[in-house]
């Protein structure tokens, strides 16, 4: 199993994380040391019906808002790490915001 | 007047007993382990954010309790300390990452609000591996924490904070969280008691999620006893949490003895490379005194077992990417300034997120995208499948199941840190338990050159009770 270095910018950029030349030299090795060791489960034989569901009874609960109170929403939003009043700022979604 | 506290060590059970019988009062108790915990923390950093001004005022609300006799349970007024991957409202949580250095919760996690309503002191939040990914507590973005036995050693981790405040004394008891042995294998490294529930039976509500599927909160412990207190107070159905179990009372009694079991060593595991002898030879002592108690052990043939670290090593990072995905800088956490939004998330998550993170979350999204999803995400799945059908066919011969908790004893700090498959390998023993959902405990069964041994008991789905019943009767042989 090899991973290019062009793949690893390709997984970089799908995964919103910024590679520097230091760590995609660093990771390069290290991802396919990883990726050959899990590939070994491609020769893992297994029974034709093997579907997988888990075992738990799922309870969904109903989607009710729950209590709040000023204080909560005061936590919430002192959260935020940028905020204009009650709204929580972020920058332009397009690539050339408006003045 | 209350009397002094000549010695600390307290365990969940004697610090109770105290306390009831008024031999000091819960804030005498917990200004104590504060004082020590503090004096501590500079050589170990096992403790991240210290709960000075809300501990102190629960010691208080404890003690006007009791003299109402109106105490909540066994836990009430004793001071504990939980991994700071546990939402915490008003105090701090960092999930051990830079991106949340300053994030104080808005609500408190399932397992938090239970302690809190047992009337148990939090102290404080303990360090971790980076949201919990790691096997040293030295991916942590707070440093490493050190092991109390040998500050040159790790404590093991990711839950190595809560391991070496139980260890060093630092607090009574902590919880930890368990995706893949976090909370067994720096138990085994410090030399103490870490259970990990069946999955479904705690409320993963407000733990930052690391693997939801395989995540599970669980005691760190010096006792047995203790950890069967511990998890009877925070399990239970969550309407929270859609994964929780209809609750089951714990059915375990410390002085009932154990009835005859049959106990299986799975050959797949013991055959393995790489096991210590030192550590090899600690638990075959431990299965003679074991025997001496109506064990019987039994070889057994568990197939697919030795597949689960490959299994695990794509269903993790595969929830890893997806779960990490929510820290981009923009609704909490640390933002870098942008006028981009792309930016923002570039180098918020650049600034935040450490190696060992980015890693899993590349390894998750490779596994996850077209044209590889069948071949890894898929396969690990079937395989999952047969990996569960193994362990249920085993349980039909044999009560528990043993292992090392780890192949080794606590190693350097340094040693493993930068080769990531070596580091992995540490969970050989542990993982395959997560990705079958079931219950396992790490107790302390002996010594290797002078540093503490695990021995992991593993049981079937919701046989909780089983696990923890005979690893208090092995307890009882040391």
């Amino acid at each position: 199993m090899s991973l290019t270095k062009e793949e690893l910018l390709h997984l970089a950029k799908l995964s919103r994380l910024q590679m520097s030349e230091e760590t995609l030299h660093a990771f390069q090795p290290q991802l396919e040391g990883i990726l050959n060791y899990v590939g070994r489960l491609q020769s893992v034989e297994v029974s034709p019906v093997s579907g997988e569901s888990l075992p738990t009874e799922a309870t969904v609960r109903q989607d009710l808002p729950l209590q709040s109170s000023e204080t909560l929403l005061e936590e919430l939003q002192s959260a935020f790490p940028d905020r204009v009043d009650h709204l929580l700022r972020v920058p332009g979604v397009f690539e050339k915001p408006k003045d | 007047m209350a009397m002094s506290l000549p010695h600390l060590n307290w365990t969940i059970k004697t610090a109770a007993d105290a306390l009831e019988k008024k031999q000091f009062s819960s804030k005498d108790l917990v200004e104590e382990y504060l004082t020590n915990a503090q004096a501590k923390n500079d050589d170990l950093n096992a403790y991240l954010t210290f709960m000075i001004d809300e501990a102190r005022a629960a010691a208080l609300a404890s003690d006007a309790r009791r003299i109402r006799g109106e105490s909540l349970s066994v836990l009430d007024g004793v001071p504990v300390s939980v991994k700071d991957n546990l939402l915490t409202r008003g105090t701090r949580t960092t999930g051990g990452s830079n991106l949340l250095s300053k994030y104080i919760a808005p609500y408190d996690a399932t397992v938090i609000t239970r302690l809190r309503e047992a009337g148990a002191v939090i102290i404080g939040k303990t360090n971790l591996d980076e949201f919990a990914m790691g096997g040293s507590t030295e991916h942590s973005a707070y440093g490493p924490t050190k092991n109390p036995l040998d500050l040159t050693r790790v404590p093991g981790g990711s839950s190595g904070g809560s391991a070496a405040a139980v260890a060093a004394d630092i607090c009574v008891a902590s919880l930890g969280s368990d995706t893949g042995g976090s909370i067994r294998q720096p138990a085994s490294f410090c030399g103490i008691v870490g259970f990990k529930p069946t999955y479904g039976r705690v409320s993963r509500y407000g733990a930052i999620s690391m693997a939801s599927s395989l995540d599970q909160i669980g005691p760190m412990t010096k006792t047995v006893e203790d950890a069967a207190r511990l998890f009877e107070i925070i399990q239970g159905q969550d309407k929270h949490d859609q994964t929780t179990r209809p609750t089951q009372a714990l059915m375990f009694d410390p002085d009932e003895g154990l009835e005859p079991i049959k106990i299986g060593l799975p050959k797949q595991a013991w055959t393995v490379g790489g096991i210590q002898p030192g550590v090899k030879a600690a638990l075959e002592a431990a299965m003679k005194r074991f025997a001496t108690r109506g064990v019987e052990f039994v070889e057994v043939d568990v197939p697919y077992i030795n597949e689960a670290l490959a299994v695990y090593y794509v269903l993790m990072p595969c929830e890893v990417s997806s779960n990490m995905a929510r820290f981009d800088g923009v609704r909490y956490g640390n933002r870098a300034p942008s006028d981009r939004l792309l930016d923002l998330y570039l180098d918020s998550r650049n600034k935040g997120l450490g190696e060992e993170v980015r890693r899993r979350i590349l390894v998750g999204t490779y596994a996850l995208s077209k044209g590889y999803y069948d071949a890894y995400y898929v396969k690990a799945r079937q395989v999952q499948a047969e990996i569960r059908r193994a362990y249920a066919a085993a349980f039909k011969q044999v009560d528990l199941l043993m292992t090392p908790t780890a192949p080794s004893t606590a190693f350097k700090i340094g040693e493993k840190v930068s080769d990531p498959m070596a580091m992995y390998l540490e969970d050989v023993f542990t993982v395959s338990v997560n990705v079958a959902g079931l219950p396992a405990i790490s107790i302390p069964c002996g010594e290797s050159e002078g540093l503490p041994v695990g021995m992991q008991l593993i049981g079937p789905e919701m046989g909780d009770d089983l696990v923890l019943t005979a690893a208090h009767a092995f307890e009882q042989l040391t």
